[in-house]
């Protein structure tokens, strides 16, 4: 089961120097996406924010993330110079944020393969990973535990379960999955 | 003991120096370079993103060095490829062909023979800074002036006599990005209209390959399509084999530690870590014999190791969650009836597929084309399989 | 009496957050404590903090690694003269944060530091913001205890384990999770390296000049 921010994380580390799309549900999400990226990346990616491919292809050693004003042609321009991020080469990548759905994604899909083959199982919806598949993570837990959570809980509820590090954290995500 | 998972680069092509490049098993740079010496003049290069197109032409770059001038022109790494224009592309080459001459002379022994009116008059028009490998060009008292295709032309003539070679090669990568538009239509001819004394080897876009390539470069041309591997069941035990070696030349491990035993983990004893040989062998299946989504499977996982449990090799687990990151991709790529035509004209040739569709989803390698004996069919990459299923997670 | 019921209402004050917010401050610690040349967490401790939320629901939550012990402090890799500051010789952070997307607020909080001391002996830190939420199971909501003096709703539990008696609860002034981390390791972690907020700089904030 995957994880957002690792899924982020792993999709801009993946390849120095290569492209990666978050895809954001709208534009009040994108804002607090970007946010997150700039929280998630490593100091010295000194990340820098942008609308423009050029202005991004113009900095090989700062991380760009491109939010674009108008998604289709930001596409078309990356397909067309995916490759001249290769010389001189990048060493932090570019992370471009696009609408679910939305006029970018649609591009990708019909005019621009080579942005899309670049970015492959790079393209991560942080939102759409962050729900939870609740039968999975009951029969996870079960399978740890040995009862379901609901059973858990009832111990712990009436303080007959000791108060360690790991039970605080099972109950947690008992009430989480209850 | 640790791996530099960054050295895959899935979207880095090699260059024409030959270090890490392995054969695949359609031999294709092998096949095509004998062919070029021996005459054929005009070939066009298709295939799926992700297949080695670059790789190939480097490595056809790297065999015709020997006994002509080889010029890789890689016009994507330095042009917008969707604005480029035929005088961009002809300035673009003759900067590559009298670098690579220096280079060549250089390393012959012998001192430049490009004339001083030559790089004069490429420095007027600005195809060449005012330093080229270190030497500087001063600009002429009079300079001539001409359009970059005459330039070329120039710069072709003096090449040739300067290396002593009597052929000149062009292998042209980037043009797969052209839309099909009648300007694209334009940059294409252009590259047909130089000297037949000129070999060209050139990707070219898809529309180009359902089009009539024989006749869109040159009349006669070759089209040659590189195919990705087969990599299921016995038959795809060598595209399996290709893709497994392509990991270890890239981590810098031995061949044989990912090779021959099929069922085996070979335990390397150091630290404890498990080459699983297995499970690469899972990724190249699920990668469907294209490279770069198989590198970027591994590459995918062993982040997922590394940030989880600062691991130094994959587990099943992390490999499942690439897989599903792949699957993602691939979703996206897929619009309104893709899913209904995919799975009508599986199996088949695919006449039936209306062209723009097939177009769009072969360059994407969604559908693959295969080849048993003589006939070709199309096949469904894996990753697209369970989404065309209706199926979205592993 | 007063100053208890102004510290309650404190602690209520201090639940209006936007989780994403905390989020992105807890990263920030967490990034910080992860990076060389004085990392007690493990390399990219900041995309260990999994945000989770149940389909058609509201709540969301933060943890600190999905794995259930939490996130290991690397202890015995930190540099010779800050090692030999520490007290412990294993410790394990856990972050497990609940909120109301729906109207901003945080539910619930428990960030915890547990381990061993040098000696081999048990030793725990843990904070708890209890779920306000009043239910047929938990009919106080986070009034726990007798009252907000010894049960503070942000207290903080200290001792070799958190069972053991006397059970001490240390009212906690409105600290934000971020705060709360940064707090923690400053404690298993006594040293320059890992101090927010040293005198100098607290001084020069204080009296600019």
């Amino acid at each position: 089961m995957r994880e957002p921010g690792v899924a982020i994380a792993g999709a801009i580390a993946r390849d120095e120097g290569g492209l990666a799309f978050i895809t954001c549900p709208d534009l009040d999400l994108r804002d607090w996406l970007v946010r997150e990226v700039e929280s998630l990346v490593p100091s010295d990616a000194r990340p820098f924010r942008t609308s423009s491919v050029a202005e991004a292809l113009g900095e090989p050693n700062r991380m760009a993330l491109i939010i674009p004003n108008d998604e289709a042609e930001v596409v078309r321009d990356l397909d067309a110079c995916r490759d001249q991020a290769l010389e001189p080469p990048r060493t932090q990548p570019i992370v471009l944020f696009l609408l679910r759905d939305g006029d970018g994604h649609h591009t990708l899909a019909l005019e621009a393969p080579s942005a899309w083959s670049w970015a492959g199982g790079s393209d991560v919806d942080p939102e759409a990973l962050a729900e939870l598949d609740m039968d999975a993570e009951r029969e996870a837990f079960t399978a740890e535990v040995g009862t379901t959570p609901e059973e858990w809980l009832v111990p712990w509820r009436s303080q007959d379960v000791p108060r360690t590090q790991e039970n605080f954290t099972r109950a947690f995500w008992a009430m989480t999955l209850e | 003991m640790s791996f530099d998972w960054k050295a895959l680069t899935p979207h880095r092509p090699l260059d024409s120096n030959g270090v890490q490049y392995v054969v695949p098993p359609s031999g294709f740079a092998e096949r095509i370079a004998p062919l070029v010496a021996t005459g054929t003049t005009t070939v066009l290069v298709g295939g799926p993103v992700g297949v080695g197109k670059s790789t190939e032409l480097a490595r056809i770059t790297a065999l015709l060095r020997d006994e002509r001038v080889a010029c890789l022109v890689r016009l994507d790494r330095h042009e917008n490829i969707r604005r480029l224009t035929p005088d961009q592309m002809f300035s673009r080459i003759t900067r590559d062909l009298v670098e690579l001459a220096r280079i060549e002379s250089a390393r012959r022994g012998r001192g430049t023979q490009i004339s001083a009116a030559l790089l004069g008059a490429l420095r007027v028009a600005g195809t060449v800074a005012s330093q080229v490998t270190g030497v500087s060009i001063p600009v002429p008292e009079v300079s001539f002036t001409g359009s970059p295709r005459s330039l070329l032309d120039a710069a072709l003539s003096e090449v040739a006599r300067a290396t002593g070679y009597t052929r000149i090669s062009l292998i042209v990568d980037g043009l797969e990005k052209l839309p099909d538009t009648p300007e694209s239509s334009e940059v294409l001819a252009a590259l047909g209209q130089i000297s037949d004394e000129v070999d060209i080897i050139a990707v070219v876009p898809w529309h180009v390959a359902f089009g009539v390539p024989e006749d869109t470069i040159r009349p006669a041309a070759l089209f040659a399509s590189l195919p990705a591997p087969g990599v299921d069941g016995t038959s795809g035990l060598a595209g399996r084999q290709f893709l497994a070696d392509i990991l270890t030349e890239r981590l810098g491990l031995p061949r044989e530690h990912l090779s021959e035993n099929e069922d085996a983990s070979q335990i390397l004893g150091l630290s404890g870590v498990k080459l699983g040989r297995a499970m690469v062998l899972e990724a190249a299946r699920w990668s469907g014999g294209l490279p770069r989504t198989f590198l970027q499977l591994m590459a995918d996982a062993a982040q997922y190791a590394q940030i989880r449990r600062g691991g130094a090799w994959p587990n099943e687990s992390d490999l499942a969650d690439a897989i599903a990151d792949q699957k993602d991709s691939f979703r996206r790529a897929l619009l309104p009836g893709d899913s209904d035509a995919v799975r009508k004209v599986e199996g088949t040739d695919g006449r039936e597929m209306e062209l723009s569709r097939k177009i769009r989803l072969l360059a994407r390698g969604v559908i693959l084309e295969r080849r048993q004996g003589s006939k070709y069919f199309l096949d469904i990459h894996p990753l697209a399989q369970p989404l065309l299923e209706g199926k979205r997670n592993a | 009496m007063k100053s208890w019921v102004d510290l309650y209402g404190e602690h209520q004050w201090l639940r209006g957050m936007h989780d994403r917010e905390v989020a992105n401050e807890l990263r920030a610690v967490l990034r910080r404590l992860s990076e060389k040349p004085y990392a007690a967490l493990r390399r990219d401790a900041q995309s260990r903090l999994v945000e989770a939320r149940a389909p058609r629901s509201t709540t969301v939550q933060y943890t600190l690694g999905r794995e259930r012990s939490g996130e290991a402090l690397l202890l015995s890799e930190l540099p010779e003269p800050v090692r030999d500051r520490v007290a412990l010789r294993e410790a394990l952070l856990s972050v497990l944060l609940r909120f109301d997307r729906s109207v901003q607020r945080l539910q619930e909080l428990n960030i915890m530091l547990s381990g061993l001391r040098l000696d081999g002996t048990p030793w725990a830190l843990a904070v708890h913001l209890p779920h306000e939420d009043r239910t047929l199971g938990r009919p106080q909501g986070d009034r726990e205890g007798l009252g907000a003096c010894g049960h503070a709703a942000l207290h903080c539990h200290v001792g070799p384990t958190l069972d053991v008696k006397p059970k001490i609860r240390v009212p906690l002034p409105p600290l934000r999770p971020a705060q709360i981390v940064e707090w923690m390791i400053s404690q298993a972690i006594p040293t320059p390296e890992f101090e927010p907020a040293p005198w100098p700089g607290v001084e020069a904030m204080l009296h600019p000049s």
